[in-house]
C-alpha cells in the first residue's frame, strides 16, 4: 500500500493528524441506554493472560480508522481512476521503464540505509546493481541487474531505526500512503529528502530548478506506486479488514527489519 | 558319462522346466496379455497423478508444481455492480458493503452462460472462482463469478435474513442476484445468451444444488448443466469438522496466537534465507517446503483459516440483525468504532457456537416448532436427494479423502449421482481443483450436451 508522498505535504498532514488526535476521535462503544450484555462477553471468554492475535499497539485507532476510510475514498475517486488513465496512456513497456527508473532511485535510498546499518557487503552489492542499471540498463530504464541475477535489497530509514533498536511506536494510517507506524512514518522524511535531492540534481538545468518537471515526477511516482499494489480497500468486505491489514502490515515491517 | 548324462539331465531338466513354463504361458496367455494391455492402456487412464496424497497437505498446498495446473489462457474479466437487493438500510459500520460486485467475461458470439458460486466466506474473484471461470471461458462459454452468500458483503447487501447458511434462503438470495446480473448483462451486451449453466465449489456446490432445485420450480433460467465441486453432504457435519480442527493446535485455542507466531516465524526464516523481497504466498509455500508442519499443525492451520473467515461472517450477522451475539444489541456502531474486541471474541466462538446460539434461535423464532436436528437436516443434500437423483443434468466432482466429509459420506455421491459423479482417489478439500485432469473433466462436463 506504499505510496509516494512529498515531504512538505507529509509534514503538513502530520500536523493535521496531531491536531485531530488532540481534538479526539473516540473509539469507545456507545449504546442506547445501558449496554445490553451480549451472549459472548470477551472478559468471560478469554483468559486475560493470553496475548490476543490482534495485539498491535493502536492508541489512535479512532483517527486511524477515519483515515483508513478516507484513503479508501481517495483511492476510489482519485487514485484508481488516475492509475487507469496512466495504464491507458502508457503502454506496458513504458510503465516498466518508468518503474525501473524509480526503483533505481529507491536502490540509492537502500544503499544509504545499508551504510547506516553497517552492512558494507550488501551496500557493495547495491552499488553494483545501481551501476549495472545505469550503464547496461540505459540510465535505469531496464532492470539489467535482475537479468544478471544481482541481489536486490530494500532498506529504508524506518528499518535503519529498527535495526538500531528503535521500537515501532503506535500504529498509524497515513493519508493516501496507508498503514505505517510512528517510527516508519518519521523514517519517510529523510528517505524522501534524499530522493528529492537526487531528483533536483537530475531535473535542474541551466535555468535552474523546475517546479513543473518536479511536479510531473511526483505525479508519475505516485501513479507508479499505486499501480504496483494490488490491494483494494474493503475488498475483503469483512468488518475486521482494518484489524487484518493492521496485523499484516505490522508483521511485514517486523520481518523487514529482521531480514 | 555321468557328467554328460548329468548334463543331459540338466538340459532335460531345463527343457522340462521351459516346457512347463511355456505350457503355463500357453494356458494363461490371454490373461497375461490382457493384464499387459490393462497396464498399458487402462492403468494410465485409471491412475490419478495428482501428487499430494495427504489430504491435509493437499488442502493447504494445492497443486504444488505450476506445470501440473491446467494451462489456461489469460482472460480479461470485467466487474459489474448490482444495487443492494434487500430493503434494509446498510448499517454504518458496514457502509462499504452497499453494492454487490460480480465478475464476468462474454464471448464475442452467442454462447451459454455459466454462473460460478464461491465457497464459504469467499468472494466472486477468489482464486478458485477465477480459475474455474478461466476454464469455462476457454471452453467457449460466457462466465459470471458470484460472491458466496456467506461473504460479509453478500450478507449485508443481498442476504434477506442476514443469517446465512440456511440453504433454501441462500438460494433465493442468490437467485435474485443472478436475475439482476442477467438483466444487467443483456442490457449491456449484444452477445446472446443461449442457455444457462451453474457451478460452485465447496459450500458454493451446495448452493448450486439448492439454486438448481429452486429454478426447477421458478424456471427463470432452466439450467441445462449444473456441476457441484467438493460440496459438503451435511453442512452441519462439515462445519463441525472444520471447527474442531483448530483443537489440533498443540495446546488448544489459547495457544492460537503462539501457534500463529510460530508459523509467521517459519515464514520469517524462509524470508531471511531467500534473496528476494517478495512477501506473498510463494514465500509461504517455501516456508512449508523447507520445514513441513506436522499433521496436527496442518489441521490447526486449516482450522485457523476457517475460524478467521467464520469470525467475519458471525460479526456481520450480529451487526445486521442486532442479535447481541458478541456485540451489545443496542450498540451504536459508527464508521470509526473499534471492532477489535469483537474480533477477538468471534475468532474464539467458531461456527458451532454460531449455530447453537444465533442461527438456531434466530430461525426458531420464525418457526417455533423447529428443532435443532431438523434445522441441520434441511442444510443437507440428503434433504433434496430425490431431486438430485432425477436431475440428470446435475453432476458432481469430489475427492474420496475430502476432509470436510465424515467417513462413508462420500458413498452418497456415488449412490445418488451414479455415473454423473467423478470421485478422485485423493486431493483433500479442493487441493486438486486446478489440477489439469480435474479441469479437463470440468470443461468436458460443460462442453457437451447443451440444448
Amino acid at each position: 500500500m506504499s505510496m509516494f508522498i512529498d515531504y512538505k505535504r507529509l509534514s503538513m498532514l502530520c500536523a493535521l493528524a496531531v491536531m485531530l488526535v488532540l481534538t479526539g476521535c473516540s473509539t469507545k462503544l456507545k449504546t442506547d441506554g445501558e449496554p445490553e450484555e451480549p451472549i459472548f462477553v470477551r472478559e468471560r471468554m478469554i483468559d486475560p493472560s493470553v496475548q490476543p492475535l490482534t495485539a498491535v499497539s493502536d492508541p489512535w485507532e479512532g483517527l486511524n480508522r477515519r483515515l483508513y476510510n478516507f484513503n479508501s475514498r481517495a483511492d476510489r475517486w482519485v487514485l484508481l481512476p488516475a492509475v487507469r488513465g496512466y495504464r491507458f496512456i502508457f503502454p506496458q513497456f513504458m510503465r516498466t521503464g518508468i518503474r525501473n527508473v524509480f526503483n533505481t532511485f529507491g536502490d540509492v535510498v537502500t544503499f544509504a540505509n545499508q551504510l547506516l546499518q553497517f552492512k558494507p557487503k550488501q551496500a557493495g552489492q547495491t552499488t553494483v546493481r545501481v551501476a549495472a542499471n545505469l550503464t547496461f540498463g540505459l540510465l535505469g530504464t531496464i532492470d539489467a541487474a535482475s537479468a544478471m541475477k544481482l541481489a536486490k535489497y530494500q532498506e529504508d530509514f524506518g528499518q535503519t531505526l529498527g535495526h538500531w533498536g528503535v521500537g515501532t511506536g503506535p500504529y498509524v494510517v497515513l493519508p493516501l500512503y496507508g498503514p505505517s507506524n510512528l517510527r516508519d512514518a518519521v523514517g519517510l522524511i529523510p528517505d524522501t529528502l534524499l530522493q528529492n535531492y537526487l531528483w533536483d540534481q537530475l531535473l535542474s538545468d541551466d535555468d535552474g530548478y523546475s517546479a513543473e518537471r518536479n511536479a510531473a515526477r511526483v505525479i508519475l511516482q505516485t501513479l507508479d506506486a499505486r499501480d504496483r499494489v494490488g490491494f483494494r480497500y474493503h475488498s475483503t468486505s469483512s468488518p475486521f479488514e482494518y484489524e487484518l491489514v493492521r496485523l499484516l502490515a505490522a508483521t511485514k515491517r517486523q520481518l523487514d527489519v529482521e531480514k | 558319462m555321468a557328467v554328460s548324462g548329468g548334463e543331459a539331465d540338466g538340459r532335460q531338466g531345463q527343457a522340462h522346466a521351459g516346457k512347463l513354463r511355456l505350457g503355463s504361458t500357453d494356458v494363461h496367455r490371454p490373461l497375461i496379455l490382457g493384464a499387459l494391455a490393462w497396464l498399458f492402456f487402462a492403468l494410465p487412464a485409471a491412475a490419478y497423478d495428482y501428487p499430494v496424497t495427504d489430504p491435509f497437505q493437499a488442502t493447504v498446498v494445492g497443486v504444488p508444481v505450476p506445470q501440473l495446473k491446467a494451462q489456461l489462457p489469460k482472460v480479461k474479466f470485467r466487474t459489474g455492480y448490482l444495487e443492494k437487493t434487500v430493503e434494509r438500510e446498510i448499517p454504518d459500520a458496514l457502509w462499504y458493503n452497499w453494492r454487490i460486485p460480480y465478475m464476468f467475461a462474454m464471448q464475442r458470439k452467442s454462447a451459454p452462460l455459466v454462473f460460478v458460486i464461491a465457497g464459504t466466506g469467499a468472494a466472486h474473484n477468489s482464486a478458485n472462482n477465477l480459475f474455474l471461470m478461466r476454464a469455462l471461458y476457454a471452453a467457449g462459454m460466457h462466465v459470471v463469478g458470484l460472491d458466496s452468500p456467506t461473504l460479509s458483503r453478500f450478507v449485508t447487501a443481498a442476504g434477506s435474513t442476514g443469517v446465512p447458511g440456511y440453504l433454501t434462503i441462500d438460494a433465493e438470495d442468490l437467485y435474485r442476484v443472478m436475475q439482476g446480473v442477467r438483466d444487467d448483462l443483456s442490457r449491456r451486451n449484444r452477445e446472446r445468451i443461449t442457455d444457462y449453466g451453474l457451478t460452485g465449489y465447496s459450500l458454493g456446490g451446495s448452493h448450486a444444488a439448492f439454486v438448481a432445485k429452486l429454478d426447477k420450480e421458478r424456471g427463470d433460467f432452466n439450467f441445462s448443466k449444473v456441476l457441484l465441486i467438493n460440496p459438503p453432504l451435511s453442512l452441519y457435519t462439515s462445519v463441525s469438522r472444520l471447527d474442531r480442527m483448530i483443537e489440533s493446535i498443540p495446546g488448544g485455542i489459547d495457544n492460537f496466537p503462539r501457534f500463529f507466531n510460530k508459523l509467521v516465524g517459519q515464514v520469517s526464516a524462509a524470508y531471511q534465507a531467500s534473496d528476494t523481497v517478495a512477501f506473498d504466498e510463494t514465500l509461504f509455500f517455501k516456508a512449508f517446503q523447507a520445514n513441513p508442519p506436522g499433521p496436527d499443525e496442518l489441521a490447526g492451520l486449516i482450522g485457523a483459516a476457517f475460524r478467521i473467515s467464520a469470525s467475519s461472517l458471525i460479526a456481520t450477522s450480529d451487526i445486521v440483525t442486532r442479535f447481541g451475539f458478541a456485540i451489545p444489541a443496542n450498540a451504536q456502531l459508527n464508521r470509526s468504532t473499534s471492532l477489535t474486541p469483537f474480533s477477538q471474541v468471534t475468532v474464539r466462538t467458531g461456527f458451532t457456537d454460531y449455530y447453537h446460539e444465533m442461527y438456531f434461535p434466530f430461525y426458531q423464532a420464525k418457526e417455533p416448532s423447529l428443532s435443532r436436528a431438523s434445522l441441520a437436516e434441511r442444510q443437507s443434500l440428503i434433504s433434496i436427494q430425490g431431486f438430485l437423483q432425477k436431475a440428470d443434468y446435475i453432476g458432481v466432482q469430489h475427492n474420496r479423502d475430502d476432509i470436510i466429509l465424515s467417513p462413508g459420506q462420500i458413498d452418497f455421491f456415488t449412490e445418488v449421482f451414479g455415473d454423473r459423479a467423478i470421485i478422485y482417489p485423493h486431493g483433500g478439500h479442493l487441493g486438486n481443483l486446478s489440477y489439469r485432469e480435474n479441469i479437463s473433466d470440468f470443461q468436458a462436463f460443460f462442453t457437451e450436451g447443451w440444448k
